[in-house]
């Protein structure tokens, strides 16, 4: 204070204006600039964010064409798997297969006596595993012919199913040898249970 | 006469005046102003850039939003062409592991000896499948098995009046026509074929001799269910 009291009042003005001056400019750094330089940073990190998902964007929109070619392949690929896929009819996987297997059964003179389901097994898991699995759902036919018909049975079966597989097989010699009783467990691939729950699609996705 | 020499000072302490030409009185003020100055206009250039950068931010995000329809749909297709290519895997994978029988079927009618009667023919169902988690019996079921493979067996049991007919057979059936279906290895710590029993039985055969009773297996080339 004895300093002020020692200085002119003209410097006291001047150096009381030049604190009011600096203290605006001190104002101005911390409320103006620095947010602003605070703002830019953020921006900046936004922008940058924006323009990696834009080169995601075209880069995607530019595997388009290839991602709807592989599409097209694999539905392709898949097309005879969901023909061959054993479906239930009336509720039953053994009816389905009667339906199927009867014709071939007679075109070589074989008499099936019965098709029962048997339990159905697991496939192995691909990674990543896929949202629909398949399983083998198995289905014995029991039937009676001679060895030869039996064999042509299964021939036929081999040649007109090309997705059913020969699983399991049992014959045992009876006293007339045309009346072979044989027990054939013959696999489909069936459409299992899902991996996952598919989420709905969203609203206004397309 | 002795001028008395004295020299007064009557200026007060406020009143005295520096002989410096840059007066702190001016300096101070102007040096002020111009920090202001010049923090006023770092925050306009700040300001500008900030101006400038939001604009190229509105100009990105409307520019994606125009694509987000089109960018949504290629990337459902992605995550359906991952999804469909896992399931093709395992479609793929059983089919690897088919096999077929109808072939063996055919030509085994062919190379039976008339001597030996077969009483069973077949082909053991697999063991059925434990889907237990390995690791904690209380989570939930595994999805699938953990091993690829499925071992196939092929058994013959019969009677035949001599041995040298089902030795016959049995040499038979390990040639090259049938390496497709069985698999010959008297080598490795589970050989095929293995013969189960050989043994003598109490019926008799038409010319009276004794039957022999056979029990043979072999083991098939393993169902891969590999992509």
């Amino acid at each position: 204070m004895s300093l002020l009291e020692n200085t002119a009042p003209t410097t006291q003005r001047s150096l009381f204006f030049a604190t009011a001056v600096a203290g605006v400019a001190v104002m101005l750094y911390l409320f103006a600039v620095q947010p602003c330089q605070d703002s830019i940073a953020r921006v900046k990190r936004d922008l940058s964010a924006l323009e990696d998902q834009k080169r995601v964007t075209e880069r995607d929109l530019k595997d388009s064409p290839r991602v709807k070619s592989m599409l097209a392949e694999i539905d392709k690929a898949r097309a005879p798997y969901m023909d061959a896929l054993l479906t239930p009819l009336l509720e039953s996987w053994a009816m389905r297969a009667k339906r199927l297997l009867d014709p071939l059964a007679a075109d070589v003179g074989l008499k099936v006596l019965d098709y029962s389901e048997m339990p159905v097994r697991a496939l192995p898991v691909p990674n990543p595993a896929p949202v629909q699995l398949y399983a083998r759902r198995p289905i014995r036919v029991t039937c009676r012919g001679s060895y030869a018909e039996i064999a042509s049975f299964i021939l036929r079966v081999e040649k007109m199913l090309p997705y059913v597989a020969l699983q399991s097989f049992s014959i045992k010699t009876q006293q007339d040898p045309e009346a072979q009783t044989a027990s054939i467990v013959f696999e489909w691939p069936v459409k299992g249970a899902l991996s996952r729950t598919v989420a709905p699609p969203a609203k206004g996705g397309a | 006469m002795n001028a008395l020499n004295l020299h007064m000072n009557l200026l007060r302490e406020a009143e005295k005046v520096s002989s410096s030409p840059v007066r702190l009185r001016v300096m101070l003020p102007i040096l002020a102003l111009l920090l202001c100055v010049g923090c006023a206009i770092w925050w306009a250039i700040l300001f500008m850039q900030l101006m400038l950068l939001n604009g190229q931010v509105v100009q990105l995000k409307t520019d994606l939003d125009g694509r987000k329809s089109a960018h949504a749909a290629i990337l459902a297709e992605m995550g359906r062409v991952r999804d469909l290519q896992a399931e093709l895997d395992q479609l793929n994978a059983y089919n690897r592991g088919r096999r077929t029988w109808g072939g063996l079927f055919a030509k085994l009618a062919d190379v039976m000896p008339e001597s030996v009667q077969l009483t069973t023919l077949s082909i053991p169902e697999p063991p059925l499948q434990s889907l237990v988690n390995p690791v904690n019996p209380r989570l939930p079921p595994l999805l699938g098995p953990t091993n690829t493979t499925e071992s196939v067996t092929f058994r013959l049991t019969g009677r035949t009046a001599k041995s040298d007919p089902v030795t016959a057979l049995i040499a038979t059936l390990g040639e090259k026509q049938f390496e497709d279906w069985l698999v010959v290895d008297k080598t490795g710590a589970n050989p095929s074929p293995r013969v189960h029993s050989f043994r003598q039985e109490k019926a008799q055969g038409a010319d009276g001799k004794r039957l022999l009773a056979f029990d043979v297996e072999f083991r098939c080339p393993e169902r891969r269910f590999e992509k």
